[in-house]
């Protein structure tokens, strides 16, 4: 017992000697290559080593370690999809809220790797679900990566749906580029704005540029102006060469009133309007009506 | 090096087949070229010194990389490694610097006089500016093989080599075993010290053996001017000082580089080079010049801008973190340096450093004042 404990002060007193040597980096930034900063640490938590983590941890490596970019343990495990070591790090004091050179969270690589499980964890143990810098927004990711399960994690935890990042657009617009038609069929049901793009440009203009048909229609479906034109004067019918999106702008009729009064009430009540919807004691018939069930 | 049969010729005793290591779940570029088939033609040759492809593989075998970043997962034992494991190293130096062929010849500039500006970078935003790069010398094998006498040798002949410079290159030799406490907290407190590597990148490169045998740290008198032995490569070689003066840093650079070299040929021990690799380091990434030329610079607000990721790589610029020197307590601070290695010159990849930096200071001034850049903002070069 003597012995395993003072083995455990050596280890203690050489992960400390680095942390110091270093002013809480992993290694002299003067000539350091881009790898040189991984520890095992990184390394056990990126490729889910469940083992080694706990080894180091318990020798007391300095779970807040970070590359010269600011990365952590908690960011790569993020990364890597990895629940168990990251719920691992959380216990042993990691910062959910850490923020890396780039600006990535924690829950924005959570988001890179699209791991539900994981995504919720995360959301419990950080204060901020919006990004810390615009272009590292873990809802955009989502989206684009097609995570259909994080995004509808996200909204519950009440980030903005509408949020438009500049160059980037709004995470509707993000997942009509990648025609990813889950996650934009959950965005839409969830609140998203159908006309809420990028500048001028809509999502329904991102879909018809490439070619997503059934986003296209999705769109449609959920009162998207056929009619709008972007900052070069395009409607969406400009923008695309696929003959059935074609038809379907061209033929998209008048809406009955019943659709048009859907797509103005649930406009009147945005993303939180919707949300609190769900809990109201409404008609099945009313319920179904305005949340699309 | 790392030890077992798979690095040397009894392994031939199993099929390719049986020894090929599994790559299915890397992202490095050593494993997207390495065929089952390549590696057949590849298993039973070694170099003079003995570096096998297994030892140029394994640090890409044991690190399968990362989703998002790739490494190049392969490093040279030597300087004949990458003649002899060329069908290997060839595609992965193309995929890593932009499209280079094997019939690519690189270029060689180490005049300082060919920089032109690069004296008068505003001190206000630009902190501090360095220039780096590594050297290995001729005769002996690569920190991933070199055996303890060859790295004791390059040790050797580098304090000979050091100890022999004069003027503004004056300076002392600190050997990792031998150090004081009080030079240890010095070399700490000057961000110079460095340390048996953790990464295990490095560790399954070889890099770390007989740590710390034969390392050190060497600078001039004006902390101006520093050399790391035996380190990732023989030497690493910085040039640096406060300010946004990168002419003379630069110059220092230059010859500094040049004396050292001089008395390493009369030695017959001059640095490994050729007109194909440029100098010839233990990694492939840093192959050609070696060189990053960076500085420390604030930009709070271009940094924020929506176009800085598409700036930087128009201006063939890389950023990093700046691990806390000149910035403890400043924000928006970043580490700019070119991105390329190979197929430019010293000078041309200085001078894209220079030109890219003072672009985007008179960029960070201009959203100061809450002007537009889009004007500004350059064609991909």
């Amino acid at each position: 017992m003597a012995v395993v404990h003072a083995e455990g002060n050596v280890w203690i007193k050489q992960w400390d000697h680095r942390f110091h040597m270093y002013g809480g980096q992993t290694c002299s930034p003067l000539m350091a290559g881009s790898w040189d900063d991984r520890t095992p640490l990184h390394d056990a938590a990126l490729q889910g080593r469940l083992l080694p983590l706990r080894r180091l941890l318990s020798q007391g490596y300095n779970v807040g370690m970070a590359t010269l970019d600011g990365i952590t343990a908690l960011h790569e495990a993020c990364v890597g999809g990895h629940f168990t070591c990251a719920k691992l790090l959380l216990e042993h004091g990691a910062d959910a809220n850490a923020v890396t050179f780039d600006g990535a969270t924690p829950l924005f690589s959570a988001c890179c790797s699209g791991n539900p499980a994981l995504v919720s964890l995360i959301l419990t143990h950080s204060s901020a679900h919006h990004p810390a810098h615009l272009l590292c927004s873990p809802l955009h990711e989502a989206a684009k990566r097609g995570h259909t399960a994080c995004v509808e994690l996200l909204l519950s935890h009440g980030v903005n749906v509408d949020m438009e990042l500049p160059s980037v657009g709004t995470a509707l617009y993000c997942a009509c580029e990648v025609k990813s038609t889950d996650c934009v069929l959950t965005l839409l049901i969830l609140g998203a704005d159908v006309q809420c793009g990028r500048g001028l440009d809509t999502p329904l203009h991102a879909a018809c540029r490439v070619g997503g048909a059934k986003e296209a229609e999705l769109l449609l479906e959920h009162g998207a102006d056929r009619t709008s034109r972007n900052s070069e004067g395009k409607t969406p019918l400009d923008l695309t060469s696929d003959q059935s999106i074609k038809h379907l702008l061209q033929t998209a009729g008048t809406c009955s009133l019943s659709q048009l009064c859907r797509w103005c009430i649930r406009r009147s009540l945005g993303q939180k309007g919707l949300n609190k919807t769900k809990t109201l004691c409404l008609p099945h018939m009313l319920h179904n009506y305005l949340l699309y069930h | 090096m790392p030890f077992g049969n798979t690095h040397n010729n009894f392994k031939l005793n199993y099929s390719v087949d049986e020894e090929y290591p599994d790559l299915s779940k890397h992202n490095n570029h050593m494993a997207k070229v390495l065929t089952k088939e390549m590696y057949g033609k590849l298993r039973d040759k070694q170099t003079s010194t003995g570096f096998t492809v297994d030892d140029v593989i394994q640090t890409g075998v044991d690190n399968p990389g990362h989703p998002f970043i790739m490494t190049v997962g392969c490093v040279a034992g030597d300087e004949e490694s990458y003649e002899v494991f060329k069908d290997l190293f060839d595609p992965v130096i193309s995929d890593r610097h932009g499209g280079y062929k094997a019939t690519d010849k690189h270029k060689t500039d180490l005049n300082f006089e060919n920089l032109k500006g690069g004296d008068d970078l505003d001190p206000n935003y630009v902190l501090s500016s360095r220039v780096r790069t590594g050297r290995s010398i001729k005769g002996y094998a690569l920190p991933p093989h070199n055996s303890r006498g060859e790295r004791r040798a390059v040790e050797k002949l580098s304090v000979e080599a050091l100890s022999s410079l004069d003027g503004e290159f004056k300076g002392k030799y600190y050997p990792l075993k031998s150090m004081t406490d009080a030079e240890q907290e010095q070399l700490i407190a000057d961000h110079f010290l460095f340390d048996k590597p953790v990464s295990p990148l490095l560790l399954a490169a070889g890099m770390a053996r007989d740590w710390p045998d034969a390392r050190g740290i060497w600078h001039n008198e004006n902390k101006t001017f520093l050399v790391w032995v035996n380190e990732e490569d023989h030497l690493r070689v910085i040039s640096m000082q406060k300010g946004g003066n990168m002419k003379e840093v630069f110059k220092r650079f230059c010859v500094g580089l040049q004396r050292i070299e001089e008395i390493f040929k009369k030695h017959n021990h001059g640095f490994m080079w050729n007109e194909h690799l440029g100098f010839v380091l233990t990694c492939p990434s840093n192959l050609g010049t070696g060189l990053r030329g960076g500085v420390h610079v604030k930009l709070p607000k271009l940094s924020t801008h929506a176009k800085f990721e598409e700036i930087l790589t128009r201006l063939r610029l890389q950023k990093r973190g700046t691990g806390g020197v000149d910035t403890a307590s400043v924000g928006g601070v970043f580490d700019i340096s070119n991105a390329d290695r190979i197929g430019s010159s010293e000078v041309e990849q200085v001078q894209c450093v220079v030109d890219g930096v003072k672009l985007m200071v008179e960029m960070e001034k201009k959203l100061e004042k809450g002007e537009s850049i889009d004007s500004m903002i350059p064609a991909q070069k």
